[in-house]
């Protein structure tokens, strides 16, 4: 046996063990009409077709991609951002640096529960500040039009400081050579930042990027805790619809389903991450 | 200046909860929220002087603990492999790896579920600490072959030059170059399996429940046991800060690590 295959092999042994009969069951139950405790009778594809000729379907689809599309590119960009001022030199970087990841680090639940506090129509903080200001009070989780948003916001909030981890590792990584050269050669800050310190740090931030986008495309805990998927379906996402039909409404056939379709999406995306960071050098 | 304000803003939340966690039931909802109140000990003293705590605490030591040092004990021979070596399949292999993180965990928990009934591993440590390692794989394969491609490759061959055993090399030589990215991956491990929730709801009955799942208990449908639940939060949440400042430097130095090129 080969040294380096034999590196890779209780790894990959292990792995295989653990995936391959959940994988399988849940294509096999996605092509049932399981509804515990009645036995699966099979069905084929009717799931699939059934989920393209269902608007719930594409809602909770486009909510997802939104969800994440705003969440990952608000958080990359306040990131790099906040990574930036954490750069630099002042007194206490250690300590602020350290209590930055606290959104992070706190458990998801316990997250949702506190947003619900200060999301709070009548007795959340934010709505306080809100009438102290003098602007009207907003319905945050409790109204269609400004649910998924709030999620959103959530998301955004705890996980920022992971991007502004990672991109603060890249631009810790930045060799200084080039960034003086562009000085010396006359390039204004904003020029120097975009043109030369940002593709340097892409390695790094691309990885994060990738692992944020794939996380954020499963999200679950805030949302659930936050919202439970309402009012209505206004921020249910996939991943929250296969929770839903499972145990909610004991449709395990539809969450197979949307699980499936969920991994599909998940893997495309991957996909084209990873061919992305080859043919950019990364890989 | 800017930073302060964000500052202010991300750490709102953070005081909001320890700020509930001091106070009585009927002040948590007063409004205005900066009335004056005063601090109760109470709920701390009831989780702490709960005889099922410590359980449950140990529980989440343990099964962080333990499937944090699987994952790297499979994980980083397997990261070492793919970045020194090409091989037959490697690209394909460590794109399986990665897949193994995409799979939505609602539609894996449930034939898990009731394979661990079956099988008997329903409610146990090794139960739990085997799906943990196997969604902790991905993360550490692909961040320790970061790691491992900026080192360079000389060293292993001088030593093998002079007579050293790829293993013995690779024990020698590469992991102890590579302590600071392999921390790094190993609080980033830690960090998701301590507040890890979905997995262990289901897979866990009252014995071996860890921490997260017992926070969940304070929330029914009824009403929040905010005062309770915020305690609990920040006890849990502590030994991860604890962890994160040791660290700190360590996280950041260990990811500038993988990223410098050639």
């Amino acid at each position: 046996m080969k040294f380096e295959v034999s590196l890779v092999l209780p790894c990959i042994i292990l792995l295989l063990g653990m995936t391959i009969f959940p994988f399988f069951f849940c294509v096999y139950i996605s092509l049932t009409n399981w509804t515990p405790p009645s036995p699966a009778g099979f069905v084929g594809v009717l799931n699939y077709v059934a989920a393209l000729s269902d608007p719930v379907f594409y809602g909770n689809i486009l909510r997802t991609l939104t969800f994440t599309g705003v969440g990952v590119a608000t958080e990359t960009v306040l990131g790099i951002g906040l990574a930036t001022l954490l750069n630099r030199q002042f007194r206490g970087r250690a300590i602020v640096r350290s209590i930055f990841i606290l959104p992070l680090a706190i458990t998801p639940v316990v997250v949702g529960e506190l947003w619900r506090i200060l999301f709070h129509y009548d007795f959340g903080w934010i709505n306080y500040f809100l009438r102290t200001v003098g602007v009207p009070p907003v319905v945050w989780l409790g109204s269609a039009q400004h649910a998924l948003a709030s999620c959103i916001l959530v998301d955004i909030w705890q996980w920022t400081p992971f991007m502004t981890l990672v991109a603060l590792a890249g631009l810790q990584s930045v060799p200084a050579e080039p960034i003086e050269a562009a000085r010396i050669d006359g390039a204004s800050d904003f020029a120097i930042f975009f043109r030369v310190t940002l593709p340097l740090m892409q390695n790094v931030v691309f990885v994060g990027l990738m692992f944020r986008v794939v996380d954020s495309l499963k999200a679950f805990d805030i949302i659930f805790a936050l919202t439970g998927g309402g009012p209505g379906n206004s921020s249910q996402t996939l991943n929250l619809a296969t929770y839903l039909q499972a145990f909610f409404y004991f449709r395990f056939y539809d969450s197979a389903t949307y699980a499936i379709v969920l991994y599909l999406i998940v893997l495309i995306f991957t996909m084209i991450f990873v061919r992305a960071m080859r043919r950019m050098g990364i890989e | 200046m800017v930073l302060a304000l964000a500052l202010f803003l991300f750490m709102l939340p953070i005081y909001l909860m320890v700020n509930i966690s001091l106070k009585n039931m009927t002040q948590i909802f007063s409004v205005p929220p900066f009335s004056a109140w005063q601090i109760t000990y109470a709920n701390y003293a009831y989780i702490l002087g709960w005889t099922d705590f410590p359980k449950y605490f140990v529980n989440s030591v343990i099964i962080s603990g333990c499937s944090t040092l699987m994952a790297l004990a499979l994980g980083v021979p397997a990261a070492y492999s793919f970045a020194r070596f090409k091989f037959r399949r490697s690209e394909d292999l460590s794109f399986f790896i990665l897949s193994t993180r995409m799979a939505p965990p609602i539609g894996v928990v449930i034939p898990l579920f009731l394979v661990y009934q079956e099988v008997g591993l329903y409610d146990t440590y090794l139960g739990l600490i085997l799906v943990y390692v196997t969604l902790g794989l991905a993360l550490v394969v692909w961040l320790m072959k970061g790691f491992f491609r900026n080192i360079p490759v000389e060293l292993y061959e001088a030593a093998v030059i002079d007579g050293c055993s790829r293993l013995d090399a690779f024990l020698r030589i590469d992991l102890p170059l590579c302590a600071p990215g392999l921390v790094a991956t190993a609080i980033l491990s830690i960090m998701f399996n301590w507040n890890e929730f979905l997995m262990a709801l289901v897979l866990t009955g009252y014995e071996r429940k860890p921490l997260p799942v017992v926070m969940y208990g304070f929330v029914t449908t009824l009403s929040v046991d905010w005062g309770r639940l915020c305690a609990t939060a920040v006890i849990v949440v502590l030994p991860i800060i604890f962890f994160a400042l040791i660290v700190q430097k360590y996280i950041v130095a260990g990811l500038t690590l993988g990223a410098v090129k050639g």
